[in-house]
């Protein structure tokens, strides 16, 4: 049998209610695909971005504030480590390297971080850089989203959202890969930079400065002369040495945590906003679902000499039942399959501004609990398409032929 | 022959009342002949033939084609019955409007199989049969006469040796009516088929074979002209 020609001329004689059904089932689809879609490339992009941060030791306080700093450079004021403290961290010899960072300045807009090339070499790994690394004071490097390079001269300035004073000019010597993370958005300078233009000692004993009265630039550095930073990042090598190094220094005086505990925390009420959203999703599909049919109940009614007719010229029950079970079922998995394009197209664009926003890469894709959300609507479908069918059968068909 | 045997059937009424609708002792219809059906409205024609084509089923009696009799067989096999053996045209043609002619007369053919196939042809075949115009995409853009020689074809699709029509003139005007009347003559007298009506239009009267009255659902007949 082909039901087809007779399913599609019932969609054409009432186009207008079909390309509604169809409207309705694809918004829900997408609403609910791009809800999940969105909220894992959030959660997967997010936990990208704290990849190069091994372990983070700050001074005691909120663990969530420190992140949000270091490892997406949203600056918010946090306590700081005081200067013997961040002597110890620096001397540790178990760390691969501890670089400090220090936040609060501005360059066109984009956050100012200083650290040290450690950090910059860390964060890029084995991709090559557009210029070079740092090796004066003044100089800077910027993230790729950064809309400067190598050659521009940029003014830093206190404050991050609002300028509060000029700095001085910088020079940008180098340009960093894209690394998919928060830091793509960050301008980087030494960490000399940030203390000295503060008023702060430099890092350096001004007895070993260079000849043009400029402090040297990275480790070692001397420690009578460290001013305070908001944390340090510390790249520990190994997982054991990770732990161990995360309880040395879960202290009065500091804290110490990987992005990942904090993040997973996070993900944790993440995940319960996503439940009542999914949960939300899902009802509105069924909802959507449940209101087509009884459409269609009615539909079918206007419909019923004509398929009484069907009946009468020799067409069994199964024929009739086939051709309204197509024109459901065509529904269905056509406004599925646009809702699942839709879905990921709208995730693609919201990813795509929280990228434009951030700095960090977030990759919406369809996966294995967007195909299920789909895959259950379409055999809920299936399924109560068999609704208007018996509506239909109720009565024989004879009847509708008076 | 199709022969109808103390055929009878009650509706009921909204209080839930039987009523009787038909009770015919004997009917026979032949093939090769145009037999026609007629009375008042209300009389019982229209249920008359969906009983004989097996839609309706009755309360008791027997509805026999050649050896078989159709009454009791299941709702299935009187489907398969009456698409091989039935063909029905309607007052109102119950076409679908969204198709073109040629795809109407192969909406029987979609029952059993996928692709209409060979029965294209036929189908074709048909519609210069009955000067069908195959330039027009929709049946909706084609005159009310044009539409009931479609319907026609269609119930010819599977050439079935009897054919069943409700009132098929009542709502064409004169010239169209005379084009449907000289088609089922034709079939009757040229192709040896059995042509059944259920009419009260003069013209397909005068044209009979045999006149038959159905009053209040009992069966008198009125003239013999073969």
């Amino acid at each position: 049998m082909n039901p087809f020609p007779i399913a599609l001329a019932l969609a054409r004689r009432n186009w207008l209610t079909t390309a509604l059904f169809l409207f309705l089932i694809t918004v829900s689809v997408a609403l609910g695909v791009a809800i999940t879609a969105q909220e894992r490339a959030l959660r997967e992009g997010s936990a990208r971005a704290s990849d190069p941060f091994d372990l983070i030791v700050a001074a005691q306080g909120s663990q969530t504030e420190v992140m949000f700093n270091v490892v997406y450079l949203r600056p918010s004021a946090v306590e700081l480590i005081q200067p013997e403290t961040l002597a110890t961290l620096l001397q540790d010899p178990r760390a691969e390297f501890v670089a400090p960072v220090a936040f609060g300045d501005s360059a066109g807009g984009f956050p100012v971080v200083g650290t040290t090339a450690d950090m910059i070499r860390h964060l890029i790994g084995d991709a090559p850089l557009d210029g070079r690394l740092w090796n004066h004071v003044e100089e800077a490097v910027v993230g790729a989203r950064v809309p400067f390079g190598p050659g521009d001269s940029v003014m830093s300035s206190h404050g991050v959202h609002f300028v509060e004073a000029d700095h001085g000019e910088i020079a940008v010597v180098g340009k960093l890969p894209p690394t998919g993370t928060a830091w793509d958005n960050g301008v980087f300078v030494p960490i000399e930079y940030s203390w000295s233009t503060h008023g702060l000692v430099s890092g350096h004993d001004p007895a070993r400065y260079k000849p043009d009265g400029t402090p040297p630039i990275g480790p070692p550095f001397d420690a009578a002369y460290l001013a305070a930073v908001p944390a340090v990042v510390m790249e520990t090598g190994s997982l054991p040495a990770a732990y161990m190094l995360r309880q040395a220094y879960r202290t009065p005086e500091t804290t110490a945590f990987f992005p990942a505990e904090v993040l997973s925390e996070i993900y944790g009420y993440l995940g319960d906003v996503r439940a009542i959203m999914s949960a939300m999703a899902i009802a509105t599909q069924v909802l959507v679902v449940a209101a087509i049919l009884s459409g269609i109940v009615a539909l079918v009614q206007l419909y019923r000499t004509r398929l009484a007719v069907l009946r009468a010229m020799g067409a069994t029950k199964g024929y009739v039942f086939a051709v309204m079970w197509t024109y459901i079922m065509a529904l269905v998995l056509g406004g599925t399959l646009l809702g699942l394009a839709g879905g990921y197209g709208v995730a693609q664009a919201i990813s795509a501004v929280f990228s434009a926003e951030t700095g960090l890469t977030l990759s919406a894709r369809i996966g294995g609990r967007e195909l299920a959300l789909a895959g259950a609507l379409a055999g809920l479908g299936a399924v109560l398409a068999v609704v208007p069918a018996v509506a239909l059968f109720r009565r024989p068909a004879v009847t509708y032929l008076r | 022959m199709l022969r109808a045997e103390g055929l009878r059937l009650s509706f009921r009424d909204a209080e839930g009342r039987g009523f009787p609708v038909l009770d015919i002792a004997t009917l026979t219809a032949e093939a090769g002949a145009l037999t026609v059906v007629t009375g008042p409205s209300g009389s019982g024609k229209s249920t008359l033939l969906h009983a004989l084509c097996g839609l309706q089923p009755v309360d008791a009696g027997a509805i026999r084609w050649q050896d078989t009799d159709i009454a009791p067989l299941s709702e299935g096999a009187r489907d398969r019955w009456r698409r091989q053996t039935v063909g029905l045209v309607f007052q109102e043609f119950h076409l679908i409007d969204e198709l073109s002619p040629l795809d109407n007369i192969l909406v029987p053919a979609w029952f059993s199989r996928f692709r209409a196939g060979e029965m294209r042809h036929r189908a074709a075949e048909l519609m210069r049969a009955y000067a069908v115009p195959t330039q027009r995409r929709r049946v909706a853009d084609l005159s009310r006469g044009e539409r009931q020689r479609v319907a026609l074809a269609r119930a010819l699709l599977f050439d079935p040796p009897v054919i069943l029509a409700d009132e098929p003139t009542a709502s064409l005007d004169r010239d169209a009516g005379a084009a449907v009347i000289e088609g089922l003559c034709a079939l009757a007298r040229d192709r040896g088929r059995l042509v059944l009506a259920v009419s009260h239009d003069p013209g397909l009267i005068a044209a009979a074979d045999v006149v038959l009255r159905l009053d209040h659902g009992r069966l008198t007949p009125v003239e013999g002209i073969a």
